[in-house]
């Protein structure tokens, strides 16, 4: 079974993707049947078929509130797991996350900022708040690079030492902020996550980051695997180190911070999702990216439509990842332990 | 003259202020099997992360076939020299083929896949140690030697013209040291490749090794073939114990044998014992009462007798005799002259034959202490002759059987 299973894994993902895809899509507040969605979709993506019967207010929630905001989820699910797949690698820890280096307390408490200086107006389209902890992502880490930074080289001990630290900081700062602020609730709110009122543009700006940094990542797969031997061995088998280290800490910076700045702080994904991934799959990067972008783009489009349809009121979809996934995680541990998968 | 594939000028390297190698220079040339030795904290290891640019030098340089390391990309030093490590544990559940495979990283461009060429050289690497067997099962299934023989087969397939080693076989035991030792030896015999392995065991760099360096204090203290280097006024710079450097006359190699590290303190050369003994009865006993501070001397043996050289190693002066000679009067009135400046006379269990029997001889001529070891098997080849004279001794006052060793030491310890 398990054989099984790991030859057809990515093909599985897939044809669940594009179930949980339409479903989730026709899950929601207003009553719409499975049949309408695929119509909808069907007509709005190939342009074939006859939507004329259906009401321009269901059109419109599927295809311009719940289909992007899906859509996005997958994104959103998709980067943070790769990006925590990457992370593992290169830390050779399992608790690494992409939040590691303390890139969202850094978007954290650029979006405070944000807030709190009432910027509501935006930039190419693009709001403020989410400029702001975009940029309050990356300069965290170049922060964090040039502290751990001995001589020419970086290593991973005193990265994660001073990233931590560095998080910390910001997280105090942030709460200094919202202490003397009239914004909390709005703050804590970012600082949850959500895909609240996500829109085709949202989801447009983060694609480029998700696809391209998805590519990157991939083409690296084989020197990823040679840093889980641990860095002098992978230095001594002619991978730069440094230099990996350097680009996977941009690029998942990068797609980090774009994907925090849109939709606040999401945990947990990024931890669990390369975890079970690796379970099924094995550790060789070739598969665990694909695999682990598909599975986090489909446990977040769960979660957030469990976050928008259990309760009247949204629950914030950070909640959600971690009510589900935790308790899942330990399950799947438990029983690897007893070499049961 | 060979090709010089590697050459450090001048090398000092440290951590912090302190200086691990401080001024190192080395040749190393092609096809060389050559053992690095030296005693712990002296810059071995530190010598290997040098080399491979995992620690940057402070001073001096470091030439691969006549490219200075810093100037070669990590893909392409990782061409020119491989590593076999210490022990290497991962976490992660790679399977062995996924290990070796990973030696051909150097040699394959970013975007390229894995070619079939890369595959034979994986095949072929991992049928030479005797790891194809395994070749889908998890690397962390297997045990320290197997692992071991899968790193050298990564190794192999890095194609380098070095190999390194870093203590490959500390953590093994005795049949897979010498299985990996034994690897490694015929990789350098039939592919040429240059080994240098950083060894603390010193019989096994001699016995493997075409050339050996000493390493004290970060610098080379002696360098050459085993014969030159397994010396005990080398060793004994680097290493402050005892030890005897002696021949193993079944490999044909020098051999050291770690005696003590700690002295005892206690000066008893006030105390002279004379040990008569032969055909490798003596050598513990002779050894020990050297070490306990005794001032002892020996004879008459014949040279090439084994106590003979223990005398010879220990500088136990000693009267000797022409090999499978009967002893003569000369020779037995030279051990009576050390009888008789000496407190006490031991006699191993040594058998007597014509040869030798002026040994027991000279016995009836002394007053002092004699220790006549005493043991169950046939010590007279004489018909009687040495029967005869023990019985006489016997009847001696200062005569005394002892059955062991330790007695006598309780006897004269009794005694002081």
């Amino acid at each position: 079974m398990k054989r099984f299973i790991q030859k057809y894994f990515l093909f599985f993902i897939i044809i669940i993707a594009f179930i949980t895809i339409f479903i989730c899509t026709t899950i929601g507040v207003a009553d719409i049947s499975v049949s309408q969605t695929i119509q909808i979709l069907f007509h709005k993506i190939t342009g074939i078929g006859n939507i004329e019967g259906v009401k321009d207010s269901t059109i419109s929630i599927i295809w311009n509130l719940r289909f992007p905001r899906v859509l996005l989820a997958l994104l959103v699910g998709g980067s943070l797991s790769m990006c925590g797949v990457s992370y593992q690698g290169i830390f050779k820890n399992s608790m690494a996350d992409p939040f590691l280096l303390g890139v969202s307390s850094g978007a954290a408490l650029g979006a405070s900022i944000g807030i709190i200086l009432g910027l509501n107006n935006s930039f190419l389209r693009v709001d403020m708040i989410s400029i702001l902890a975009f940029i309050f992502a990356m300069l965290t880490l170049v922060v964090v690079y040039n502290i751990s930074r001995v001589g020419k080289k970086v290593p991973v001990s005193t990265l994660l030492l001073s990233g931590i630290a560095l998080s910390q900081f910001l997280s105090a700062m942030n709460s200094i902020l919202m202490i003397f602020s009239d914004q909390m609730s709005r703050i804590i709110y970012w600082t949850m996550g959500s895909f609240n009122g996500k829109s085709w543009e949202d989801m447009m700006l983060i694609f480029p980051y998700a696809i391209i940094g998805f590519i990157i990542l991939y083409i690296l797969h084989r020197q990823m695997d040679i840093m889980l031997l641990g860095e002098d061995t992978a230095s001594q088998l002619g991978v730069n180190t440094d230099r990996l280290k350097l680009i996977v800490l941009v690029v998942t910076t990068f797609v980090t911070a774009a994907t925090v700045s849109v939709t606040g702080i999401i945990g947990f994904v990024g931890l669990v999702i390369p975890h079970i991934v690796r379970i099924f799959v094995g550790p060789k990067h070739k598969k665990m990216y694909p695999y682990s972008f598909m599975l986090g783009g489909v446990f977040l489009i769960f979660c957030d439509t469990i976050a928008r349809s259990l309760m009247k009121q949204e629950i914030p979809v950070g909640v959600i990842t971690s009510i589900f996934g935790g308790p899942f995680f330990v399950y799947l541990l438990k029983k690897r332990k007893r070499g049961g998968i | 003259m060979k090709e010089e594939v590697l050459k450090i000028e001048d090398l000092v390297v440290a951590y912090g202020n302190k200086k691990i190698i401080d001024g190192l220079n080395a040749s190393i040339y092609k096809g060389e099997f050559v053992g690095i030795i030296g005693p712990n904290g002296t810059g071995k290891s530190t010598l290997i992360k040098a080399i491979t640019s995992i620690i940057d030098s402070e001073n001096g340089s470091i030439f691969i076939k006549g490219n200075k390391h810093t100037n070669l990309s990590k893909r392409q030093l990782a061409k020119l020299v491989a590593v076999v490590p210490q022990e290497f544990n991962i976490e992660y559940d790679f399977t062995n083929f996924d290990i070796v495979m990973m030696g051909r990283n150097p040699h394959i461009a970013r975007k390229n896949k894995l070619g079939k060429k890369d595959y034979e050289v994986v095949k072929e690497a991992m049928v030479m140690t005797n790891t194809w067997k395994f070749k889908d099962r998890f690397f962390n299934e297997l045990s320290g030697g197997e692992r071991q023989r899968v790193i050298v087969a990564r190794a192999i397939a890095q194609q380098s013209s070095i190999i390194l080693l870093d203590e490959p076989t500390s953590h093994l035991d005795i049949h897979h040291q010498l299985e990996i030792m034994e690897l490694i030896y015929m990789l350098k015999e039939k592919r040429d490749i240059t080994v240098v392995a950083v060894l603390h065991d010193i019989n096994m760099a001699a016995r493997f090794s075409d050339r050996l360096i000493l390493l004290h204090n970060g610098q080379v203290l002696a360098q050459g073939n085993p014969e030159e280097v397994v010396k005990e006024e080398n060793l004994s710079k680097v290493y402050d114990m005892e030890m005897i450097v002696r021949n193993n006359k079944i490999l044909g190699k020098k051999e050291i044998l770690p005696l003590r590290v700690i002295k005892k303190e206690i000066n008893r050369k006030h105390i002279k014992i004379h040990v008569i003994c032969g055909g490798d009865t003596g050598g513990e006993i002779l050894e020990q009462l050297n070490s306990l501070g005794f001032q002892v001397s020996a004879g008459v043996v014949n040279q090439g007798d084994s106590d003979w050289e223990i005398c010879n190693i220990l500088k136990i002066p000693c009267v000797d005799a022409p090999p499978f000679s009967h002893f003569t009067s000369k020779e037995a009135s030279e051990s009576l002259e050390f009888i008789r400046q000496s407190d006490y006379v031991l006699v191993t269990n040594v058998p007597y034959g014509k040869g030798n029997l002026i040994n027991l001889q000279v016995l009836k001529e002394t007053k002092i202490p004699i220790y006549f070891l005493k043991n169950e098997m046939q010590i007279d080849y004489t018909q009687g002759q040495a029967t005869e004279i023990l019985n006489e001794l016997k009847n001696k006052e200062n005569f005394h059987f002892i059955l062991e060793y330790k007695e006598f030491l309780e006897k004269i310890h009794i005694m002081n």
